[in-house]
């Protein structure tokens, strides 16, 4: 019975059997291309919408005006006038008056909408059901690899595909198995929309865990407000090096660490660095976070375009796109840190094959400048005017084309003597390496620059559509500071790029664009594992089930490290050897660090390896915080992380070494660890999407 | 309802004209009347012969409900044992399940508790769930009493039905009553960013909520 969805095969029926079937997969395939083409319709809509709103993100603005138009708001409506689910203070006109007297701001009223419509509040939740199965069953059926399906999918796709490649052959069975699985990997786009998609889940969680959940949705939605405001990229989370403004001060000491790198242990002293981060990352990245608004409409977006160019496209999507884009996977350092160990990594990659990666990395030194600015060694100005741009894919030259015409109105970046000097910079993420950077030249002493440039970069067009162009304005100061001028950012997957227009933006500020769920924006890949809390023998198991049980001392808590899926390839030859490393905070004696083997060679490696935490209470889990991480290993330099979860209830916050970090779990990290309390002695499995950072806000 | 182009096929599968669609599974032992279900609720027709469902089979139905056009694309699925892998397959991404059994077949009723299993297995969290005793025209051979489906139900915490295709009893109602519960879920689950909302709502309603009403057939 576990084999079920495994073993999709149609191998054991006959040809008219075989017939039938197919023929209801055909009109299973007309129907769900209809609807998919109609999903995706909702999905632009939704990003029109948000993209008027000329507020995003976490609620930064003043709350004098409304965060969808930006007229005033009066004093006296203030209180009143904040949506509950974005936090953004709106005017009546931009408020959607829900059947029961609520009102939301207009935009989260019609993602709602578009979720019912696309059928997104079911699809995002795809948890299977807790099972009334023997644990170990359960567990065992769960443990087979099965072919991943798209989540709107029904498994009608894959049989359709699965039997198209079964020809007539009477006993085709292992094969087939094979080739499905082999496609499931092939086609790490078809899982994307799935788990990416999942990320807003918890919101439909809430209505199977009522009770626990509720107050999660709101905490995890405030810290995931609050942990945008300093949640820094680094996905590194290797780096030692504290990112200094001074380059050259830095260097002893952060060289030392990353030319230490010589040793796999490397990867052990990762969580204490992370909490060593200084303040001043925290500025750094907040620029790359906002990437994609919601990374995962773009993608959904493409997983059905691929269905409509056939199923070729979709194979270059997620897990080429570090092939195609160096700069993706490795180099985030490198972006601070010119260090001899980087390049040579760098290198040793051989990412040859895109154009923009070698010369784009020797031009490093002159824009050393802006490295810099983005290390947060900037002045902020209050940011106004425009930009006039027009963007294009040039099919001949296979790259994409950013023209920039110009800014109009510009912020002055020195304020003291009223002058900008403004420069336009481009990334093409989420890569926001140094090989996705572009720049115009700088214009001396004005607020309306005309550049007249165009930026470009090689790319796939099939792989546009998960990208969004992140246009920046910045100030050069000469003697000075640079300043940051304003920014945008513009998700490709709507765009068309075709016919280019020349558009006219207004410039955001940074925390605008910084999304709550920033540590989610960039794609990372997904781990699935199951949690279960083992009651003490002694304890009764009804005892157990009831809210406290306060007397057991000697319950486990297990964790199954499954499987990660498309995860980013660092190795030449678009793979990863990876491994998973556990660590359940506060550290105690018995809560030490647990790592499983490493899965060479696989981007969707199965691990199957089960970390057991002894001697805890059910109750201690509460404020308790797990945190699983994934890295590449790296034999002669230092392991590359490729993402992590964090699972816990969300809430409060938790001693790590001597910095209170906030347990700012989110959507399913949290449902999971609440399900996984709230049902002791029984599995609870989830997909968790990787975040790109681990990261979260110190107080 | 205001069905008006009940038909299934090309012009129903491809009319864009609606708001949600739900994905529906009909799953049950074999030969319990799931595809006579189905024909009656979609074509309104109904034969006494009995043809074993090869593995799957789906029909398109457009109802409006709740001011809504909602499109529902229910799978039939084959009650036989040896199409369990592709049928099992099809249980992700179903948005509502009815189980059925017959009423007049014992067997059919004790496989009731293991559908619900595979149902807890294989689908996806918040998958709604309505137990339907198919064949309630054949009082005389019924071997099932009204009770034990609704005390089953009520254990499984599935909302319950007795219907019969042949006679046309509660199949329409069947299917709208699984929108509805649809329709609650997702409001449910959508307002639960509201605190307002959910705070009033926690309490009974997990995950396997015990069913509220019961609108059984008066048969």
């Amino acid at each position: 019975m576990p084999e079920a969805v495994d073993m999709i095969n149609l191998g054991f029926l006959s040809e008219s059997e075989q017939e039938l079937i197919l023929e209801v997969l055909r009109r299973d395939e007309e129907l769900r291309q209809a609807e998919e083409l109609r999903v995706r319709k909702l999905k632009t809509e939704l990003l029109d919408v948000k993209r008027k709103g000329a507020k995003r993100g976490s609620g930064r603005y003043s709350q004098h005006s409304c965060g969808r138009c930006q007229e005033p708001l009066s004093r006296l409506t203030v209180f009143s006038s904040q949506c509950k689910m974005c936090n953004h203070y709106v005017c009546r006109n931009c408020r959607t008056v829900l059947p029961k007297g609520s009102w939301l701001c207009s935009v989260c009223a019609k993602e709602s909408d578009v979720k019912k419509r696309t059928g997104d509040w079911f699809y995002d939740q795809r948890v299977t059901r807790f099972s009334t199965l023997a644990t170990h069953d359960l567990v065992r059926a769960s443990l087979k690899k099965r072919p991943q399906l798209k989540k709107r999918e029904t498994a009608g796709e894959l049989l359709l595909r699965s039997t198209e490649i079964i020809p007539d052959s009477p006993t085709p069975k292992p094969r087939t198995k094979q080739n499905h699985l082999s496609r499931a990997n092939e086609d790490p786009s078809t899982e994307n929309s799935e788990s990416i998609a999942s990320r807003e889940s918890f919101e439909s969680k809430d209505s199977v865990w009522p009770h626990l959940t509720r107050s999660d949705t709101e905490s995890a939605e405030n810290s995931s407000i609050t942990s945008s405001k300093t949640e820094t990229e680094s996905s590194r989370v290797t780096p030692e090096q504290p990112r200094r403004e001074d380059h050259s001060v830095q260097s002893s000491s952060a060289e030392s660490g990353v030319s230490s790198s010589t040793f796999p242990v490397k990867a052990d002293i990762v969580p204490e660095v992370k909490l060593d981060s200084s303040s001043l990352d925290l500025d750094v990245d907040r620029l790359f976070k906002k990437s994609i608004k919601r990374d995962p409409r773009p993608s959904e977006c493409v997983s059905t375009l691929d269905l409509h160019n056939g199923q070729n496209t979709s194979g270059a999507s997620m897990g080429n796109r570090s092939h195609s884009v160096p700069g993706l996977d490795i180099q985030e350092d490198g972006e601070e840190e010119e260090d001899i160990d980087s390049l040579v990594n760098f290198h040793k990659r051989k990412m040859v094959s895109s154009s923009s990666s070698l010369h784009s990395s020797k031009s490093t030194l002159g824009s050393l400048m802006s490295l810099y600015s983005e290390a947060g060694d900037f002045d902020s100005v209050e940011v106004s005017g425009e930009v006039v741009f027009s963007m294009s894919y040039n099919e001949r030259t296979q790259s994409l084309q950013v023209f920039i015409e110009e800014c109009h109105g510009l912020a002055c970046g020195d304020t003291t003597r009223q002058l900008s000097n403004p420069y336009v910079k481009c990334y093409l993420l989420p890569d926001k390496s140094r090989q996705s950077k572009r720049k115009t030249s700088i214009k001396k002493n004005t607020v309306n620059p005309v550049y007249k440039e165009t930026l470009k970069y090689s790319i796939n067009r099939s792989q546009l559509y998960t990208r969004s162009v992140l246009i920046s304005v910045w100030h050069y100061g000469r003697f000075s500071r640079n300043a940051f001028l304003g920014e945008l950012e513009i998700p490709l997957d709507c765009q068309d790029l075709n016919s280019p227009q020349m558009e006219r933006m207004a410039l955001m500020s940074k925390a605008a664009s910084a999304l709550p769920t920033s540590a989610f924006s960039h794609y990372k890949g997904d781990l699935v594992i199951s949690l279960k809390y083992v009651t003490p023998k002694k304890a009764t198991p009804e005892k157990v089930k009831g809210k406290k049980a306060v007397t057991e001392e000697g319950g486990e808590l297990h964790v199954l490290i499954k499987e990660a899926k498309n995860l980013m390839a660092m190795k030449p030859g678009d793979t990863s050897d990876s491994f998973v490393k556990g660590y359940l905070f506060p550290i105690t004696a018995k809560t030490t660090k647990k790592k499983t083997p490493v899965v060479k060679k696989n981007l969707n490696p199965h691990y199957d390896h089960t970390f057991v935490y002894k001697q805890l209470a059910l109750e201690q889990l509460k404020e308790m915080c797990l945190e699983l991480t994934v890295w590449d290993k790296e034999a002669m330099s230092s392991n590359e992380f490729l993402g992590g979860v964090r699972l816990s209830s969300g809430e409060g916050s938790i001693k790590i070494g001597k910095e209170e970090v906030a347990m700012d779990s989110v959507g399913e990290e949290v449902s999971l660890w609440q399900k996984m309390m709230q049902y002791p002695d029984s599995w609870a499995e989830g997909t968790l999407p990787l975040r790109s950072t681990m990261k979260a806000e110190g107080k | 309802m205001a069905s008006a182009t009940a038909t299934y096929g090309q012009k129903e599968s491809s009319d864009q004209n609606f708001d949600y669609m739900f994905k529906i599974l009909i799953i049950g032992n074999s030969s319990v009347g799931k595809t006579s279900f189905l024909f009656r609720y979609a074509d309104d027709s109904f034969t006494p012969a009995f043809v074993s469902t090869v593995g799957i089979d789906f029909k398109v139905k457009t109802i409006y409900r709740n001011d809504k056009r909602i499109k529902l694309q229910i799978w039939d699925t084959a009650g036989q044992e040896r199409y369990r892998t592709i049928t099992t397959a099809y249980y992700r991404g179903a948005m509502g399940f009815i189980l059925m059994y017959d009423i007049t077949n014992e067997e059919s009723f004790n496989a009731v508790q293991d559908w619900s299993t595979q149902i807890k297995t294989y689908s996806w969290d918040n998958a709604q769930v309505l137990l339907v005793g198919n064949k309630c025209d054949m009082d005389d051979e019924r071997v099932v009493s009204g009770d034990r489906g609704r005390q089953l139900s009520e254990h499984l915490g599935f909302e319950f039905f007795e219907a019969s295709a042949k006679d046309n009893i509660n199949v329409k109602q069947t299917f709208e009553r699984l929108v509805d519960i649809i329709c609650e879920k997702m409001s449910e689950s959508l307002d639960a960013g509201d605190p307002a909302v959910t705070g009033a709502k926690q309490g009974p309603q997990l995950t396997e909520q015990p069913a509220p009403p019961h609108q059984d057939c008066a048969c």
